[in-house]
């Protein structure tokens, strides 16, 4: 399975980073591709390709402010999963709740 | 963790070991903020404080495995930095509606200006940490803040 992920949080430094760390981990572990692009304090980090989107099975928003550039996803908005930081954080898990796997 | 040298953003003064539990969240506050003015990273500990408090209104700061990462972000925060206090036994932290045990405090000073590049660099490794095991057995065994220091180098 082939994951990506957008992390975002208020102040764009604490959840941002420990999400994406918290997803990246997960996949880790299960043995998945996975890309995650922070939009934190720092600006757009690992920014994530077209191509990486649409090859995507799961995109995976954790946010709580809204997304920069969100409109890439538009045309593949079956596979997003909407979370939030904290819960990736608390539960990596939960981002493999709506997917076969 | 590449170039980046923790122990600029994370201070010999601003790490406490085994601290008796705080009261509450608001006593921690206080004591924290206190602490960054006296390190000189923050020119007022009263208006970080109301910083750190603004945070919590928009969400949950207590992260499990008796974690907290309060933060706040102010003009009054000269230098972006880290304070982290561990306590010796666990106290109640409420926050965003959540609470739980926390024993390991984690505050984050982060300025507005954007000249800050590498600190907030640094603050959103550390960050990316708490997510690993490793981190957190470390957090728990580390004996001095030379041990914490070389124990992060070495993650």
């Amino acid at each position: 399975m082939k994951v990506v992920a957008v992390t975002s949080c208020a102040t764009g430094i604490a959840h941002t980073y420990m999400a994406a760390e918290a997803i990246q981990k997960i996949c880790k572990q299960k043995g998945y591709k996975c890309k995650v692009e922070k939009q934190g304090a720092l600006g757009i980090e690992d920014k994530l390709r077209d191509r990486d989107i649409k090859e995507a099975d799961l995109i995976v928003f954790a946010n709580d402010v809204g997304i920069t550039k969100a409109e890439r996803f538009t045309p593949y908005k079956d596979k997003i999963f909407q979370t939030k930081p904290h819960a990736v954080i608390k539960d990596p898990s939960i981002i493999f709740s709506e997917v076969e796997e | 963790m590449n170039s980046v040298d923790l122990s600029e953003v994370l201070l010999d003064e601003m790490v406490i070991l085994d601290r008796e539990p705080f009261k509450d969240k608001d006593d921690m506050f206080n004591v924290m903020t206190r602490q960054f003015e006296t390190a000189g990273l923050v020119s007022d500990a009263g208006a970080f404080k109301k910083a750190l408090e603004f945070r919590e209104t928009l969400g949950p700061t207590y992260m499990g495995n008796m974690i907290a990462i309060p933060h706040g972000k102010c003009k009054e925060v000269l230098t972006p930095g880290i304070g982290f206090c561990r306590c010796r036994e666990p106290f109640i932290y409420e926050s965003g509606g959540e609470s739980g045990e926390v024993k390991y405090i984690f505050v984050l000073a982060i300025s507005e200006n954007q000249e800050n590049d590498y600190h907030l660099r640094v603050l959103a490794t550390l960050a990316g940490f708490l997510a690993h095991d490793e981190f957190l057995a470390l957090l728990e065994k580390a004996e001095s803040y030379d041990e914490l220091i070389k124990g992060i180098k070495e993650l």
